[in-house]
């Protein structure tokens, strides 16, 4: 079993980097909820084979973004959650509209790229450098600057049609 | 939206999200204590029950071998009993490959590739149950007639007429419209994990 206050106080600095990956992974509230959930819940399962070694943010973008592959939208339909409050995805103000505005472009954006790309975008709107993305995608540091100019060429071919 | 715009925007949303703190330890632990009771009672039900209906069949079918006196029933029942024994061990191997990708043993990358190599696996299985299903139309019939005491001179005459063309129309319609996300979904996964390899 992890060390519960630990854990707690890792999902605590955590939960704004859980949101926006929910958001960008998952299309609705629904499947957003339950992908937040189960991101936190394969981090508790996890907290125990973190091992130093890298950053502790590094090692929340890993299981965060693995766990965001491999998360199946069915499984909304098994039950409602009910250790989730609503609050935790409705993030915004009602007086935020204009960002929530710009934000829904954002998302119709981003949700266009595939799977690589998104967690690459993702990664790179963090601020983290090709260094620490290549660390935590497995590309190489080249690699990851070969692809990001290429997202960039994609997101301008979006914007033309 | 251009990236260095969609970066500005990205640190404008952080910026906000730093500054909230929804999170209260109760919910989080709330949060996996569900999540973890749902996964220990999680059970497969449609896989299961199916598999079970399968295995109660194909027993049911082996009891009653000696009701099959011609090499053509004996043939179809053989064939019935096969397809029910290995389509659902199969299918439930598949999924089981899908689900058990281990997300905490490799970067993305890895993770991706693993679960794109499973779900290829579990379409091409899909794809393999759809046919031998239909191949279990055509041999489940006279088996099921003569386990019920049948004669399977009926089939010859009247049943054939409306199962069979009634069973291919189905199978065709429902093909088409299978096959149409077979070939989109493995098209995805082939491309996913040729961009991958890409350099």
């Amino acid at each position: 079993m992890p060390n519960e206050s630990e854990f707690i106080r890792v999902i605590k600095e955590s939960e704004g980097i859980i949101f926006k990956i929910a958001i960008l992974y998952a299309a609705d509230r629904d499947d957003q909820k339950d992908l937040y959930q189960e991101i936190v819940y394969q981090l508790w399962r996890s907290f125990d084979s973190f091992r130093n070694e890298s950053k502790i943010s590094t090692w929340i973008y890993r299981i965060a973004l693995n766990t965001s592959i491999t998360h199946l939208r069915k499984e909304k339909k098994r039950g409602p959650q009910v250790g989730i409050d609503e609050t935790v995805i409705n993030r915004f103000d009602p007086d935020d509209t204009l960002l929530e505005e710009r934000l829904t472009q954002f998302y119709d954006q981003v949700r266009k790229l595939n799977t690589i790309e998104k967690g690459i975008v993702l990664l790179h709107l963090e601020g983290k450098n090709y260094e620490e993305i290549a660390a935590i995608t497995g590309f190489t540091a080249t690699n990851v600057g070969t692809r990001l100019s290429r997202i960039k060429d994609k997101l301008r071919s979006q914007l033309k049609s | 939206m251009e990236l260095d715009e969609m970066k500005t925007l990205w640190t404008e949303m952080s910026a906000k999200l730093e500054g909230q703190k929804k999170l209260t330890d109760k919910m989080i632990m709330m949060m996996t204590q569900e999540r973890y009771q749902r996964k220990l009672s999680k059970i497969r039900t449609p896989e299961l029950i199916s598999t079970v209906v399968c295995f109660i069949i194909v027993v049911l079918i082996l009891f009653s071998l000696n009701k099959f006196e011609t090499p053509y029933l004996l043939a179809c029942a053989i064939t019935s009993a096969t397809i029910l024994s290995v389509l659902p061990v199969l299918s439930v191997w598949a999924i089981r490959q899908v689900s058990r990708v281990d997300i905490r043993a490799g970067n993305y990358k890895d993770v991706l590739v693993e679960y794109a190599r499973a779900k290829r696996r579990l379409l091409s299985v899909q794809k393999l149950s759809f046919y031998l299903s239909f191949v279990l139309l055509v041999v489940a019939l006279p088996v099921a007639v003569r386990m019920t005491g049948g004669k399977t001179t009926h089939i010859e005459s009247g049943t054939w007429l409306w199962y069979v063309p009634l069973g291919f129309l189905f199978f065709t319609v429902f093909a088409r419209w299978v096959y149409r996300g077979y070939v989109k979904i493995t098209i995805q996964l082939e491309n996913l994990l040729r961009e991958i390899e890409e350099q």
